[in-house]
């Protein structure tokens, strides 16, 4: 069905940031609150009036299209600048919109007071027209097209506080790391549209490209899928691109929370859940996609276990969950990699603005070590907190854990039982961490300085609302997708809404299926794994009232310390990519390249146009005389060359 | 037929020629002659012709030829539509009303913004 | 008695020349101060955009196959009449600040507009000159409208000559070419072309295609035609500066297309690799002179020397495709050049300065919108995306190495390289250089109007350039038939 309304869900973002970036400064922070704001809110109403037309459709046929006009016509491709929403779309719009339009409304209070107000906002719109861009578009170009605005956005946000060298340095570490995925994004991109073109299809329409993939041979669609999949572990932080992501942590907390934890990092899962057609016929590339997220799952755990910024731990519980999703996409899961990719962006949105909440509490601080005790002054921000950690942990019957349930029995299931494991340890480790989080926050003594600790408060209205829709989100958020085998429990039929709404838009791969009993034994397993977690990280900082950092370091000081350094990865790349590459840069690309090269060939030729300018006006004299003469002169050779020639 | 048309011309042409030698030889012969310093410059007013070229001169003069051109070639458009006319019908009229409206608006607009005024 | 009069043919120059005797009417008897003609001017040019937009598609020739009514036709009135349009909207607080009973600005655009229609729909060479003198009539006291500015008057003078003596060249060469083929009419031309043999080779003929040549080559000023060019730039009063860039070239060049479509294919070879050396000499002697220029207006002059070199890069080219990103040039470039000079109308001062580099100094603390669109225009100018400038480049050059004149093309981006030198002079003064202190006046409502129509159209042709490179395909069609 064509609906032409489709393309207002970009249009207000895109006015919103045209209006603040130009004038914002003028029309004062009220306004300029006020015009984001109802931007967002503007594209999330039309996105659920969609939502409701498209459920009214047949399940078979839901697919909604808006072409707005061709983009790209060179004769050998055409590609239109066109929107396209099925299942899968309206669920990350729904998650980008609503999500967004909440950490909007928070931001109004976060940013309260900021010098450049308006200037973040501004940023925040374009981020949202360049993510619904991404979601929107109907074919890979104009994905990408997407998909580097958001790079964009996120480098200007993470380098927000620019006087701030640590920024600044953020912001560009975010962006180079994003460029080297996104030069392996293009090369598949390239590929496949070279692969295209040779079988006569002249266009890169996800439509098309889905009836015709079985044109092309599966070696090339699975050098694609890893190439595209390439893009996807910088954009989305995984091994071995993840590094930008925790330093991203330097923009303000609404940006990591929209940003770096609910919506542009999840690109990556949605770009492979959106190429499924492709990666179903490479199954080569899909089992790197499951490796890698299952190692970086596991990986980025141990990592939080001893981060002291309260920040920095979200931040590896993103990379770890994201790595979850990738396990769930790739074991062929797409609709359990897409619901967790949703209910994460429920919980880890309210984490994170939950953190910036303690934070704007504290004045600032950051360091965990210097919290505690916290439960009672901030009683709201405690309470969806806790709200949050126990969806993350997988206690039964909150948001997380249907999700992350669906993603292991799934890999279970398909036979990829290491991977499992790997999930399985990661569930026991995201519940140690994200409580160790909580304790060493809101309970135990209060380490606060005395600073800090006489400007304790409580958040105000425009902050806590939209903590309380979040943390509401997290616990219910899950029940649109309870496993067939809970649902049978109460007698409830299909009950796993998502998957069955996802369906159409997925293509089968084989299915597993699996004794109830081992299905049941998984869940338990699992249930264990989590309240494990709790009550270790309940054991270590509450009841032996250990200090964390210093029990740690006196039992297992080599691990403790390989931990806390994020093993050394940082320094490893330092050592081997860019001190070498800037040793190059500056002695010979610089100093021999760019100075005598470079410089002498610009600065001479420069020079000589100048030279050339100088006399060549000499002509132009203002004599009419002479411009007559001029006149004569082209006369003359022009008649010549026609008469002689 | 083209020859017949040819031949009307060259005595036109012929007629003509004659018509405007003899008229200055006649007056030459026959006018009276008072041979004053202004009466033998070709105009007895007017711009000097000869001279230097950087003086200031009236633009007014101009503007009252350009305005005689204007007005000349119109009739002169009249003369082969007068002899059509009756062929072209009332199309004919319409047309030359036009014509002459469009010169009308001009010769109003001028006169409004003051070129027949001498002073 | 039968007629071959179809007025539809020449429907929007009716709604131009109606406004025209309207405007002067009430010119004529209102007071000093001459807004009011502008608003009337503006509706009519309105009406005839709107009118050329809804003829759009039809195919009339009519009056004894004197005019057509095409696409190709259609499609440069809009052009023109848009430039029309943003000048008038700029010009109405300008005109009334620099001449007490400036009435007449209004209507010589509007019968250099009615000129250029006639010039660009016109199927007979006689026509041609028609539209080509009354067009140019109108601007040369245009030219000269601030009549107490010494440079205006000269630049007024010089412009008057030399276009009498290019006017005199175009005449011989179309009587020449008369003298051989017996008919001024385009078509029948091309017809007896098409059939005769060695016509390369009779000199008449080919003196004839000269003449003709170099007519043009003046009007779009053509190195080294182009001498006039920036004293009369310079000259005149800003808007006019920016029409004169816009429309005056985009109609020559719209006649140029047609008899290099229509008439010389049969000369396409000899024709071709004439305009590639005009080309070439323009467009490198148009961007080095503007390098070292200190006046803005004057610095634009020889830009849009250079601009028209870039245009007959597509016309080089001889394709359809070549034909229509000149046609797509020169609209990009309307929308640009006119956008610019509304800048500097608003910069100009009543004495007539103001347009010099260091005018623009510090500009972007004072008027930061102002001067992001001037930077935007600039960037246009300079060929740097998403811009309209950009896409029009890359239009021409295109085609230019699909029809294999590979060396041209790289010669052309060598030289639009230089061009960013002098565009982003301007671009760096309003941003990192001092205010020597100007007197603040808020800008006018039409110049803001102007400018920001003609923003709309740089964003437009350079975001979605394949909807008007449609139309500008389709034009082209129009005349190939």
């Amino acid at each position: 069905m064509e609906l032409n309304i489709v393309r207002y869900i970009l249009i207000f973002p895109l006015l919103g940031f045209l209006v603040n970036g130009l004038v914002g400064k003028r029309l004062g922070n009220k306004a300029v609150g006020w015009i984001a704001n109802s931007a967002v809110f503007i594209s999330f109403a039309l996105v659920v009036y969609i939502f409701i037309q498209l459920l009214s459709m047949a399940p078979g046929s839901r697919l909604i299209t808006d072409t707005v006009y061709t983009w790209i016509n060179s004769g050998s491709l055409t590609i239109d600048f066109k929107l396209m929403i099925d299942p899968l779309t309206i669920v990350m719009l729904l998650v980008v919109t609503g999500v967004g339009f909440l950490i909007h409304i928070y931001s109004i209070g976060y940013m309260h007071g900021d010098r450049s107000y308006s200037r973040f906002f501004a940023y925040l719109n374009l981020f949202m027209f360049s993510m619904l861009l991404l979601v929107l578009s109907s074919n890979i170009v104009l994905m990408f097209v997407g998909w580097e605005g958001v790079g964009l956005c996120s480098y200007l946000l993470i380098g927000f506080w620019y006087e701030k060298d640590s920024a600044a340095n953020a912001g560009k570490k975010a962006f180079i790391t994003n460029r080297v995925g996104d030069y392996g994004f293009l090369l598949g991109l390239f590929l496949l549209a070279s692969a295209f073109a040779s079988k006569g299809i002249l266009t890169l329409d996800f439509t098309t490209m889905a009836a015709h993939i079985s044109l092309i041979s599966p070696q090339i669609l699975t050098i694609v899928g890893i190439l595209l999949f390439v893009g996807a572990t910088g954009k989305s932080a995984q091994l071995p691109l993840y590094v930008w992501l925790p330093d991203a942590m330097e923009g303000p907390t609404p940006v990591s929370a929209l940003i770096h934890a609910a919506t542009m990092v999840t690109a990556g899962v949605y770009m492979i859940a959106r190429m499924n057609f492709l990666y179903v016929l490479a199954p080569e590339a899909l089992e790197v996609v499951a490796i890698v997220g299952g190692l970086t799952a596991l990986y980025a755990a141990t990592i939080g276990l001893v981060q002291n910024d309260i920040k920095r731990v979200l931040a590896y519980s993103t990379i770890s969950q994201l790595g979850y999703m990738f396990v769930g996409v790739g074991v062929g899961a797409f609709s359990a990699g897409i619901f967790h990719l949703m209910t994460h962006a429920f919980f880890k949105a309210l984490l994170f603005l939950g953190a910036g909440s303690v934070i704007h509490a504290l004045s600032g601080e950051q360091d965990m070590r210097k919290m505690g005790g916290l439960k009672n002054k901030i009683p709201v921000t405690h309470a969806v907190f806790l709200a949050a950690a126990l969806a993350i942990s997988g206690i039964p019957g909150l948001s997380g854990f249907f999700s992350k349930d669906s993603i292991l029995a799934a890999a279970y299931a398909s036979g990829h039982t290491v991977i499992w494991l790997l999930g399985f340890i990661t569930a026991l480790l995201t519940a140690f961490y994200i409580f160790r989080l909580i304790y060493m926050t809101f309970y135990g003594e209060s380490r606060l300085d005395k600073h800090a600790a006489e400007h304790v408060h409580e958040s105000p209205k425009v902050m806590t609302v939209p903590l309380i829709i979040l943390a509401v989100l997290s616990v219910i958020g899950g029940y649109i997708g309870v496993p067939q085998l809970l649902g049978n429990l109460v007698g409830w039929h299909n009950s796993d809404i998502f998957v069955n709404f996802l369906a159409p838009v997925f293509r089968t791969m084989p299915k597993h299926e699996m004794p109830v009993s081992t299905e049941s034994w998984l869940m338990i397993g699992s249930i264990a794994m989590a309240i494990l977690g709790v009550f270790f990280a309940w054991y270590v900082y509450i009841k032996s009232k250990m200090r964390p950092a210093e029990h740690a370091a006196e039992s297992l000081p080599g691990v403790y310390r390989l931990l806390l350094n994020k093993y050394y990865v940082d320094e490893v790349y330092n050592a081997i990519i860019i001190k070498p590459l800037l040793w190059m840069s500056e002695n010979f690309l610089w100093k021999i390249f760019d100075v005598r090269v470079v410089d002498g060939t610009v600065n001479g030729s420069a020079q000589v146009t100048q030279w050339a300018s100088t006399k060549l006006r000499k002509i132009q004299t203002g004599d009419f005389q002479v411009y007559v003469m001029l006149f004569l002169i082209g006369v003359i050779s022009v008649l010549a060359y026609f008469v002689l020639r | 037929m083209q020859n017949y048309n040819l031949i009307n011309i060259a005595i036109y042409a012929v007629i003509i020629i004659g018509f405007a030698v003899i008229t200055v030889l006649l007056s030459a012969l026959v006018g009276p002659k008072a041979k004053s310093n202004e009466k033998l410059s070709p105009y007895e007013c007017g711009v000097e012709p000869v001279g230097n070229a950087r003086f200031s001169f009236p633009v007014k003069y101009y503007v009252i030829a350009l305005m005689f051109l204007i007005f000349d070639v119109e009739v002169v458009f009249m003369y082969p539509w007068a002899i059509i006319v009756r062929a072209l019908g009332a199309f004919g009229m319409y047309e030359m009303g036009v014509f002459i409206f469009i010169v009308l608006v001009g010769f109003v607009y001028a006169w409004k913004k003051g070129a027949f005024e001498w002073e | 008695m039968h007629f071959d009069l179809n007025y539809s043919a020449i429907l929007p120059q009716i709604i131009i020349g109606v406004t025209l005797f309207i405007s002067a009417t009430i010119d004529a008897f209102s007071s000093a101060r001459k807004w009011p003609v502008g608003i009337i001017t503006l509706f009519g040019i309105g009406a005839g955009i709107s009118s050329a937009v809804y003829l759009w598609g039809s195919n009339i020739v009519s009056f004894s196959q004197m005019v057509s009514l095409d696409e190709f036709s259609l499609l440069l009135f809009i052009t023109v009449m848009i430039a029309g349009f943003i000048t008038v909207l700029v010009s109405l607080k300008y005109v009334d600040d620099m001449e007490p009973d400036g009435g007449h600005f209004y209507l010589l655009l509007l019968s250099s507009l009615l000129g250029m229609m006639f010039l660009v729909s016109a199927t007979n060479l006689i026509v041609i000159v028609l539209g080509l003198e009354l067009m140019s009539l109108s601007i040369y006291p245009l030219v000269g409208f601030t009549r107490d500015r010494q440079i205006s008057l000269e630049g007024a003078m010089k412009y008057l000559i030399l276009g009498a003596i290019a006017t005199a060249f175009l005449l011989y060469g179309i009587a020449l070419i008369y003298s051989v083929l017996g008919t001024t009419n385009l078509y029948t031309i091309a017809r007896i072309l098409s059939t005769a043999q060695h016509m390369t080779g009779n000199l008449v003929m080919m003196a004839g295609v000269a003449f003709i040549l170099i007519g043009f080559s003046f009007k779009v000023a053509l190195v080294p035609f182009h001498a006039w060019t920036p004293d009369a730039y310079q000259g005149a009063p800003a808007p006019i500066t920016g029409f004169m860039a816009a429309a005056v070239k985009a109609a020559s060049f719209g006649a140029i297309i047609k008899v290099v479509i229509i008439v010389l294919q049969s000369f396409h070879v000899p024709v071709a690799e004439a305009l590639w050396w005009l080309s070439a000499v323009t467009m490198f002697t148009g961007n080095i002179i503007a390098v070292m220029q200190k006046n803005v207006k004057r610095m634009l002059a020889y830009s849009s020397i250079a601009h028209a070199g870039y245009v007959v890069v597509g016309l080089v080219s001889g394709t359809a495709f070549g034909m229509s990103s000149a046609v797509f040039y020169l609209l990009s470039y309307t929308f640009t050049i006119t956008g610019s000079f509304a800048i500097i109308t608003y910069l100009e001062k009543n004495d007539g300065t103001g347009s010099e580099l260091s005018d623009f100094s510090g500009l972007a603390k004072e008027h930061p919108i102002l001067s992001l669109i001037m930077a935007v225009f600039m960037l246009s100018l300079a060929g740097i995306p998403p811009t309209a400038g950009f896409m029009a480049k890359l239009y021409v050059f295109s085609a230019a190495i699909k029809s294999g004149y590979i060396g041209l093309a790289i010669f052309g981006i060598l030289t639009s390289v230089i061009s960013l030198y002098y565009y982003l002079r301007i671009v760096y003064a309003m941003y990192f250089e001092e205010s020597e202190g100007r007197t603040d006046t808020p800008v006018p409502a039409g110049i803001a109007a102007g400018v920001f129509i003609a923003l709309w159209g740089v964003i437009q042709l350079g975001i979605l350039p394949s909807d008007i490179m449609n139309f500008a395909m389709q034009s082209i069609q129009s005349l190939i038939h």
